[in-house]
């Protein structure tokens, strides 16, 4: 009897045991932003995945997903996370993020070559899923779209104290890369974009922290225009604003794909392989497109006619409008454009 | 004497585990700080000096720390008295005052947006009333943040006072008044120098919480207005360079020190004056 009882217990346990083995053997742990980015991740992605393929998928919003990679470097809690194209390049640098063969994933032959992040043996560092751009968010209750033509337009003295812009470890990357551009330079050629740079932080009213701060900013009406991101406008015209635009400047905006990445040494590599296949399909990028603005990479994605009549022209037009820097460049140079652009703001608006 | 023996023994583990988990704070801070990209040094230190703007965002620190706990001991001081005064109920006036911890930091401090912005509440009213022409800046500079800090940390500086002001022997005040001392004589040769050590201790708490303050420079300061608190936090959690940012922390608490130390001394010879051990 006591035989059958410790039998019986043992079982039990072992049924437990591979029961917990399989929950936890099918599952994607996601780190991405807050801010809307969570939820639309879990509609447009995690839910149709889960369903067609019976593998969980836990969406968790951090403010940083970088931080968390870097956190937990010896021990990765996620097999997944959001990030962007010069902070997974910066990861990558530092040995926290897997690489993969192209190979593995079929639908990135429909993705422009110049938006996968590569490293430099070659092989993929992450799946490239979407886009956003940078260009500039006008509020037109204070002033007309068409007065931002222009990237040089921000420096005018006319704007003083009321723009905005972000703080230095995301304007080092994005505005300090697009400036330049417009001033005839690059990612790399940058000395008169940071004038131009000095010039706009000259003209900001304020230095925004979060995106709900700017929302704020930009809604309320507090600043006129910002360098800002479309996704963030276009939730806000979702939403139902109608004094809120997004200018493509001549100079062109700022091209910000994003990627999925793998924290190095992640559990669960099937899983997160089918996630990163999932990903990269057109289908869920067409959803997301509708949730919250990011548009497809994969070339096979067709926009909803909502969704194209808020981008205001054909995807493919707007996307070779935009400027793609060499990421990989901009990250091995972070530390130091964030040192200029400190320094260059702690002198902005001085006579 | 077990039954003495037990609880300050219990008191002493609790103090020795506070100053361990401090100390050790510290020690890490220390090893942190002193690592450099090729081994041990005071590289982050020199690199912290040598960048003007960063010696001015100490400067500032310091700078908007003392002027927010001079407003801070000049709104919360006023008021502590008065409740201190009141015959009715006491209770009620302090949950007033401890009230606003119950909303989120962000959330108090997006509210003075609403209020002091160029959009927002007293900008629109002064120029619907034609009395300015345009918006104050009332916001986004300095004056911003001294705001919302002295709004934040006021109730710290009220309820240290208090607690002094709550144990005073109020013969002390009748006495004055029957040798003829009138209030406003009472309140500077007897109210005054027996509450200088809340005075201290809420000087001490304000200035601390200012120096470490995030939330409030960086909503409500301008785009030169950073805090050395909020350039550690970019540091730590965005540019993950947790040497600097380590240097930069021992840099602040040793300014700290700086302050806080006097600041100490002073209160223990007011205290022992008051208790008549210093005379």
């Amino acid at each position: 009897m006591r035989k059958i009882r410790v039998v019986r217990w043992g079982v039990a346990i072992a049924a437990l045991s591979a029961a917990f083995t399989v929950t936890h053997a099918q599952e994607v742990t996601m780190a991405t932003w807050g801010g809307g980015v969570g939820a639309a991740w879990r509609e447009a992605f995690a839910e149709p995945f889960s369903k067609e393929t019976n593998i969980n998928v836990k969406i968790v919003e951090v403010p940083t997903p970088e931080a968390q990679i870097r956190a937990q470097k010896d021990a990765p809690k996620f097999n997944a996370a959001i990030s962007s194209l010069f902070e997974a390049a910066q990861m990558y640098n530092d040995g926290l993020l897997e690489d993969f063969d192209i190979n593995d994933f079929p639908a990135l032959k429909n993705v422009p070559e110049k938006y996968l992040l590569k490293a430099p043996n070659g092989r993929l560092i992450g799946v490239s899923t979407y886009f956003a751009y940078y260009g500039i968010a006008v509020n037109t209750d204070l002033a007309p779209a068409g007065e931002f033509g222009s990237w040089k337009s921000l420096g005018d003295p006319k704007w003083k104290d009321k723009l905005s812009i972000t703080r230095p470890i995301y304007s080092s990357a994005y505005d300090l890369t697009i400036m330049s551009v417009a001033e005839g330079g690059n990612e790399r050629d940058i000395d008169k974009g940071l004038e131009l740079l000095k010039k706009v932080a000259g003209n900001a009213l304020a230095m925004y922290s979060s995106m709900a701060q700017m929302n704020q900013l930009l809604q309320r009406g507090e600043v006129a225009a910002a360098p800002y991101y479309s996704t963030r406008v276009w939730q806000m015209k979702r939403d139902g604003l109608t004094n809120v635009e997004m200018v493509v400047p001549k100079e062109g905006a700022l091209m910000l794909p994003y990627l999925v990445v793998v924290p190095k040494n992640a559990s669960d590599r099937e899983s997160y392989m089918k996630w990163l296949n999932y990903v990269a399909q057109p289908e869920g990028q067409e959803r997301i497109a509708d949730i919250a603005g990011y548009l497809p990479l994969n070339n096979e994605a067709k926009l909803s006619e909502e969704a194209q009549k808020i981008i205001g022209k054909p995807l493919t037009e707007l996307r070779d409008s935009l400027y793609q820097p060499d990421w990989n460049y901009i990250a091995e140079h972070r530390k130091a454009r964030i040192e200029l652009v400190e320094r260059a703001m702690a002198d902005a608006g001085r006579k | 004497m077990t039954r003495t023996a037990k609880p300050s023994f219990a008191l002493l583990a609790g103090a020795a585990i506070l100053i361990a988990a401090f100390l050790t704070g510290i020690a890490y801070l220390v090893i942190e700080s002193l690592h450099t990209g090729s081994g041990w040094g005071l590289d982050n230190f020199a690199y912290f000096f040598s960048r003007s703007d960063y010696v001015a965002v100490l400067n500032r620190t310091i700078l908007v720390s003392v002027l927010a706990t001079l407003f801070a001991a000049l709104i919360g001081y006023p008021i502590a008295y008065a409740i201190a005064d009141y015959k009715g109920n006491r209770n009620f006036l302090m949950m007033l005052v401890i009230m606003p911890w119950l909303v989120s930091v962000v959330v108090r401090t997006y509210g003075w947006v609403v209020i002091l912005g160029p959009r927002g509440t007293l900008n629109s009213m002064l120029l619907s009333w034609g009395v300015i022409d345009t918006p104050l800046r009332l916001i986004f500079n300095m004056t911003g943040v001294v705001i919302g800090l002295v709004h934040v940390f006021c109730p710290f500086f009220i309820i240290s006072v208090l607690s002094v002001l709550l144990h005073q022997d109020k013969s002390l005040r009748e006495a004055s008044q029957t040798l003829s001392a009138g209030p406003i004589r009472t309140f500077f040769n007897i109210t005054l120098p027996l509450s200088l050590s809340g005075v201290i201790t809420g000087a001490i708490l304000v200035y601390l919480l200012s120096t470490g303050a995030i939330v409030t420079p960086l909503l409500l300061g301008g785009v030169r207005d950073g805090m050395l608190a909020t350039q550690i936090y970019q540091d730590v959690l965005q540019v993950f360079d947790y040497p600097k940012a380590a240097s930069m922390a021992i840099v602040l608490l040793l300014t700290a020190f700086v302050l806080v130390i006097p600041l100490q001394w002073l209160e223990r010879r007011v205290a022992a004056r008051v208790s008549g051990r210093g005379e």
